[in-house]
């Protein structure tokens, strides 16, 4: 590191990381129009702007994870001519990506040693001390994941965790955090800050990047507002508040974040009784949906919301009995459970939600071909209209929607899943973190959308590792713990205290 | 790939053989040595058009080689016990189809991987085969046989429209069809092709199936051109029906390719073999140099990919 090797006064008070006037494009668009930052020694440095803006380019610069077109980049005042991400690395950078990157057939143990072990380890594998040190760095994280597991076995909020052990791991200076906790829940999130404290007060430097922005306003020493590629400001944190951020970010005001409206509550349409699935832990389930309802779920990471609705989706089927519109059925496949009108968006976009090789038209219309197709045969125009409307309704970025998927932002990839979805007019909907990784304008766009959706009668179950998302938006909360219903509450009697209390295990004296 | 860019590619590297031998052997491009040419590749192009289906769905049929034989004495057989040749033909197909729904079953329903089990079938099937005829040809064949007495210039036409369509009705469907929409979807990502309710056993079975049907068409036509049909037909087969598939840039992991690649890819390993005889070099170095030629195509298809990906870089880095 070139800091240990010059010690030189001045450097001192060199900020550890300056990014200047980076420009980067990818064909047909300026990710990065002469974007410029810096990064000091034990600040932690936010990073915020809408869907597209280029955050996420930025960093990736900086890992050299991808080349700059042009601009320059100085670690500890020291010009780093030539980058890629082991150079980074030896730079004292470390990074958690806005998706984990896991192998998936390896283990937790496994994937944490081959990011952190590298050069100089001795030809012998210590298996013993792989699996502790694994254990020990996700304890940091406040969770608990056996380290034996598969990576490919964990859901996705487990696997940001494991990434974000392995960038503690590192030994490192600089972190730069691509939203680490789109999928974390408060108690996950609570023990990340604290650990983001300590490394700040150890001299460190952190690129935070998320769209919440309570976390933002609550944890960052200065905020970055990117919009378009450029930088529009770079404030202290004392010194904004939340709407004037938004304003920043957007270049207008935005309407209430939730826009709860009463809607007349129906039939029921989807019941579960004792439902039991051995396979994936869940025990005993009970709960109704009605038509015009949202139904939250809250819990914590791994309490088993996502295999709850896996199994609804007839994924993971069970045995046990699930009344649609009061009739008994068995759900066996997600063939079944979308001929009998339920739509899901499932919580890892990546590999389940959008075919990243494929064009947005293509993603859209997945679901729901028929309504584009007349005896099997696609109708083109048809669907790229169809792919135009949600493109346009949603605001999804892209230059065109044959544009390939996997090139948009990650929070548009999320708006091209929820189209899907959408698309099929389903009468039972499953969102699962359907706002993940998407920014403050959308998401009060989505949120409104599934009012819309509410007010046509779609019976809604709502998984949400937000917790106000889940407060704003739903009319009951079932909070999950290990597997089982702890209790449903209604929406008046729910609080942010009496739901944390039912999802670390506690029963609560609900309604 | 919104391009075409390696189709292009290919195209050029056609254009360039072209050039070069319009030059110094003229002779290529008589009237005969196309015709054979085109004959001799027609069952390679049929049998690639399966073969694209099963790799964009990325699995792989290494079998074709031995059911392109089974097909061919079957119909041979079956001819010779009396059968008209258009129910001989028929029963190629449907054994055929019969290999492929095996192959497709096993790999669909019982998830074994499409390597094993086509190597199993192809060794399988081809020592059956062995077995059965003890290597002897099928001889003595009705003289109607040879595509039921029409002149080979009348066959010639009929397969250059047999093929053209297949060629087009592969390409419209993989384009226009609900189910070509969910050979690519399984192909490029099977679990979020399954959460959008395709039956991806389902279409992985049919793929097979259908690979396993152009198979017993492709032998059927290469069957009525000769009046014995050797027992160890099509060994090796597989590999040139892979190579050209490779060759025409669809990914061997799935999800990605055209039958426009493919057909490119059939035309340029068809052309370079007879090419490179006509061009005088010796046969010691044809198959060094077609080698060569493929490892080159692959190559820059894979350099191709890379550019795309550190443009596109959606994988391993994503966003
Ligand atoms: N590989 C690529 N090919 C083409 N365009 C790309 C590629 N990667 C990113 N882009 C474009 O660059 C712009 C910036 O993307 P980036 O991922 O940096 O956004 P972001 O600020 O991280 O957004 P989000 O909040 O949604 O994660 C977007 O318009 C995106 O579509
Ligand atoms: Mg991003």
């Amino acid at each position: 590191m070139p800091i240990d090797t010059h010690p030189r006064r001045s450097l001192l008070s060199e900020p550890l990381l300056k990014a200047r006037s980076i420009t980067k494009s990818y064909a047909g668009v300026q990710a990065l129009k002469g974007a410029s930052l810096e990064l000091l020694r034990g600040e932690v440095h936010a990073l915020v702007g809408e869907n597209g803006a280029g955050k996420s380019t930025l960093t990736k610069v900086i890992t050299g994870a991808i080349t700059a077109d042009s601009g320059t980049l100085e670690v500890c005042g020291q010009q780093v001519a030539r980058n890629d991400p082991s150079i980074s690395r030896s730079l004292g950078i470390a990074a958690v990506y806005q998706q984990p990157s896991l192998f998936p057939h390896l283990t937790v143990a496994e994937n944490i040693a081959l990011a952190l072990e590298g050069d100089g380890s001795s030809w012998t594998v210590d298996w013993k001390s792989r699996y502790a040190r694994a254990k020990e760095l996700i304890e940091r994280v406040g969770a608990s994941i056996d380290p034996r597991r598969p990576a490919g076995s964990l859901t996705m909020a487990e696997q940001q965790i494991v990434e974000i052990a392995k960038m503690l791991g590192a030994k490192a200076r600089i972190f730069l955090m691509d939203e680490p906790t789109a999928l974390l829940t408060d108690r996950e999130v609570d023990n990340l800050f604290q650990l983001i404290g300590r490394l700040r007060d150890e001299g460190a430097g952190i690129l935070y990047i998320s769209h919440r922005l309570e976390e933002i306003l609550s944890i960052a020493d200065r905020i970055t507002v990117l919009r378009d590629g450029e930088v529009i400001a770079c404030r202290d944190a004392a010194e904004v508040d939340r709407s004037e951020l938004i304003h920043l970010m957007v270049g207008r005001s935005i309407r209430s974040i939730f826009p709860k409206r009463e809607v007349p509550i129906g039939d029921i349409a989807l019941e579960v009784r004792n439902l039991r699935n051995g396979s994936v832990g869940l025990k005993d389930i009970s709960f109704s949906v009605r038509r015009g309802e949202i139904f939250g779920l809250a819990g914590l990471v791994g309490s088993g919301r996502t295999e709850l609705a896996r199994t609804l989706f007839g994924l993971t089927p069970s045995d046990s009995t699930i009344l649609l519109g009061g009739k008994p059925t068995r759900i066996g496949s997600p063939t079944e459970a979308i001929r009998r009108g339920i739509g899901y968006v499932p919580e890892d976009r990546r590999q389940h939600g959008v075919i990243l090789e494929m064009g947005v038209a293509f993603n859209i219309s997945l679901a729901n071909l028929q309504s584009v197709s007349k005896w099997g045969l696609i109708n083109r125009d048809k669907e790229d209209d169809l792919a135009k409307l949600y493109v346009d309704e949603m605001r999804i970025k892209t230059a065109s929607v044959s544009g390939v998927a996997g090139t948009l932002s990650g929070g548009n990839q999320q708006k091209v899943a929820l189209a899907r979805w959408m698309a099929i007019h389903p009468r039972i909907m499953i969102l699962d973190e359907p706002t993940q990784g998407v920014d403050v304008g959308s998401k009060s766009e989505i949120h409104d959308l599934v009012m819309q959706m509410a007010e046509r009668g779609v019976a809604i179950l709502l998984i949400s590792s937000e917790l106000p998302e889940i407060l704003g938006m739903s009319d009951r909360i079932g909070v999950m713990h290990a597997g089982r219903m702890m209790g449903i509450l209604s929406r008046q009697a729910a609080t942010q205290s009496s739901i944390m209390t039912m999802a670390f295990g506690h029963a609560c004296s609900g309604v | 790939m919104k391009f075409y860019k390696k189709e292009i590619a290919v195209a050029v590297a056609i254009l360039g053989l072209m050039v070069v031998l319009m030059f110094s052997a003229p002779g290529y491009f008589s009237r005969e040595n196309l015709t054979d040419l085109f004959l001799a590749n027609a069952p390679v192009m049929i049998i690639a058009l399966g073969m694209t289906l099963v790799i964009l769905l990325g699995e792989i049929d290494i079998s074709v080689g031995s059911v392109f034989a089974i097909c061919g004495v079957v119909m041979g057989v079956a001819a010779r016990g009396g059968s008209p040749v258009a129910i001989s033909g028929m029963a190629a197909c449907v054994v055929g189809a019969a290999c492929g729904a095996l192959n497709g079953a096993l790999v669909a329903y019982l998830r074994v991987p499409s390597i094993v089990v086509t190597l199993a079938t192809m060794v399988a099937l081809r020592d059956g085969l062995r077995w059965q005829t003890q290597g002897a040809w099928i001889g003595n064949l009705p003289s109607g046989f040879q595509w039921m007495g029409t002149t080979q210039s009348h066959y010639t036409v009929l397969t250059v429209g047999l093929v053209s369509l297949l060629i087009v009705l592969t390409a419209l469907g993989l384009r226009y069809l609900r189910i070509g929409r969910a050979v690519f979807a399984t192909g490029s990502n099977r679990a979020a092709a399954r959460i959008v309710g395709i039956d991806t056993q389902w279409i992985s079975f049919f793929v097979f199936t259908l690979a396993g049907l152009l198979t017993g068409l492709a032998a059927m036509l290469n069957s009525v051109r000769f009046h014995q049909i050797p027992s160890n037909l099509g060994l090796g087969l597989e590999m040139k029906v892979i190579a050209a598939v490779a060759v025409g840039g669809a990914a061997i992991t799935g999800g990605s390719g055209t039958v426009l690649g493919t057909v490119l890819g059939v035309i340029l390993l068809g052309a370079i073999g007879p090419a490179l005889t006509f061009l005088g070099v010796s046969a010691y170095w044809e198959k060094a140099i077609q080698g060569g030629i493929i490892l080159g195509a692959v190559a820059m298809n894979v350099i191709g990919n890379h550019r795309e990906k550190n443009a596109a870089d959606t994988d391993p880095l994503p966003n």
